[in-house]
């Protein structure tokens, strides 16, 4: 990548009304660092989609603002230059041919017929290059639309459920590409409705619902405070009450316990220090999408 | 804003449909000229001196039919606002380039260059059905006379083609749009300018007649003015409505 500074992207209390309906986006706030890749989570019609627009200026916002690199997209000069975004694989002529697709992005950015070339070759199109892109399977015209996004070298990447029609060799490629060039110091923001997909891609989480932020923040803290360990032994009654002295919640009988927000290392030392006979201990790993439904219903229990 | 009126000008050849539109103003073009050159025989001995071709009145007016494919050049702008809409692209373009109006203004250049392009096809039909098909005896031809005719249809062309984009912009339903244009063109101008004949020199239709010398109220430059005013007044109505539109 070139030496240009990292951009970020803030999102400070965003709020779209499409007419008189609920809002789509309520007051929504959360920063995306670059280096990372951040997953943009929530279930269909939770708003993502508008937010993601909303920062790339093709709707403007009721009240709050959107920045990329601290400056509206609407007020930066040749904005695909910094920004990169796949949204929809529907906004290509079903006529032009790969190549063309890319040529009218290149004209207007002033890139060259090489740099096209480059970018066609990278997401492994080099060889449909000339065909029209009608004829593109959804897969194809996925990586025709990250080839459209990549072609500037953007410093930062906008990609909304870009898994979408990827079998599973598109999507772990995707994976790759993804953590490559959040490697490169880019800045990788990629919505998804694909919970379980995105667990093993990204760094960060931004959880939402209905237009409303649920949650965000690293993977490992928004995803660990719904860590389960199970543990089993002859006798735990004290296992369990020095977890539960240490803030965990602890579920089960004394043989057979099950201890949600302390890691299996951490009951195991727990046990180790208690001097307690222990037959098994493991953790489950939590499946993104069990920790959205319990924070969803969490917030909508909440007064 | 030349980057992105290269960018148009690539997206509007990498299609099929520029050389559809030239095709279809050249056909229009040449069944215009067909009355002058079919009927010249009847004309003269009917002492009809606007179709009999040995007069230079007749002649002139078979020239003209340079000038006949205006319908043509409005539905090239309509087409270059409305065909993004229809296949989605505008969300590319407007990621481009998030200030609406310089598309606007780059997309007015690349149909003002292709209604001068439409003028030269125009040109080349007609002189082609001249050297073809003109009966002897007739009025002389002048170079000078073709010329003048083919620079008149050229800016009449290019104004009518800007003027599209206009309303391409404002009603960006394509199929709605196309109607609007061809209706206004072939029906709608023809009924008011004859129910108000005093109204009817300020229609683009009297405005493109003066831009080519044939008004009397009018010079030239006015005429040409008065139809960028019609393109500038839509696009304004346009840029405080359709254009500020989300994109979803």
């Amino acid at each position: 990548m070139q030496d240009a500074p990292p951009a970020d992207i803030e999102v400070i209390g965003l709020t779209k009304r499409f007419g008189r309906r609920d809002p789509a986006v309520d007051d929504l706030g959360f920063r995306v660092e670059p280096g990372r890749i951040t997953g943009f989570l929530g279930p269909n019609g939770a708003g993502k989609t508008t937010t993601l627009r909303c920062l790339l200026g093709l709707v403007a916002p009721t009240s709050g603002t959107a920045l990329i690199g601290g400056t509206p997209y609407r007020e930066i000069a040749r904005p695909t230059t910094l920004v990169g975004a796949v949204l929809d694989v529907e906004g290509l002529h079903p006529a032009r041919t790969a190549r063309q697709h890319l040529m009218i992005r290149a004209r207007a950015v002033g890139i060259g017929a090489d740099g096209v070339d480059r970018t066609l070759d990278f997401v492994g199109l080099a060889d449909a290059k000339d065909r029209r892109s009608g004829q593109f399977s959804l897969g194809m015209r996925q990586r025709l639309c990250l080839a459209l996004a990549l072609l500037t070298d953007p410093r930062v990447l906008i990609l909304d459920e870009p898994a979408n029609g990827l079998d599973p060799a598109g999507i772990a490629w995707l994976r790759t590409f993804l953590r490559g060039l959040a490697d490169e110091g880019r800045t990788v923001l990629v919505s998804s409705h694909q919970l379980a997909e995105m667990h093993q891609t990204v760094d960060d989480v931004v959880i939402i619902d209905r237009g409303r932020l649920v949650a965000s923040g690293p993977l490992a803290t928004v995803v660990g405070t719904g860590g389960v360990t199970r543990v089993s032994g002859p006798a735990l009654e004290h296992l369990a009450a020095a977890a539960r002295n240490v803030g965990a919640t602890v579920q089960g009988t004394s043989s057979d316990l099950v201890v949600s927000g302390l890691t299996a290392a951490q009951v195991g030392h727990l046990a180790w220090l208690l001097k307690l006979e222990i037959h098994g201990l493991s953790e489950d790993t939590p499946e993104l999408e069990d920790v959205f439904l319990r924070l969803t219903s969490d917030r909508g229990e909440a007064p | 804003m030349i980057d992105l009126v290269a960018s148009e000008w690539r997206k509007t050849f990498s299609l099929r449909l520029w050389w559809i539109m030239l095709l279809i103003g050249v056909v229009l073009v040449a069944l215009s000229t067909l009355p002058y050159l079919l009927l010249s025989g009847v004309a003269a001995e009917e002492g009809l001196n606007s179709l009999d071709l040995t007069q230079p009145e007749a002649l002139t007016g078979l020239l003209s039919t340079i000038g006949s494919a205006s319908v043509v050049a409005l539905l090239i702008g309509i087409l270059s606002f409305t065909g993004e809409y229809r296949h989605g692209t505008v969300t590319d373009t407007f990621l481009t380039e998030p200030r609406r109006w310089k598309v606007v203004i780059a997309k007015c250049i690349v149909a003002a260059a292709m209604g001068v392009l439409l003028a030269l096809a125009a040109a080349v039909t007609v002189v082609s059905m001249v050297v073809l098909f003109l009966p002897d005896p007739h009025a002389p031809v002048s170079v000078s006379a073709v010329l003048g005719t083919t620079s008149g249809a050229a800016v009449v062309y290019a104004l009518y083609a800007v003027l599209g984009v206009a309303v391409g912009t404002l009603i960006t339903n394509q199929l709605a749009a196309v109607v609007v244009g061809i209706l206004w063109m072939l029906v709608l101008e023809g009924i008011i300018g004859g129910l108000l004949p005093s109204v009817a020199p300020w229609l683009p239709g009297g405005a493109a007649q003066a831009v080519v010398g044939g008004a009397d109220q009018m010079s030239p430059a006015a005429g040409v003015a008065l139809l960028l005013g019609y393109a500038v007044a839509l696009a304004a109505v346009a840029t405080g409505t359709t254009l500020r539109r989300d994109i979803t």
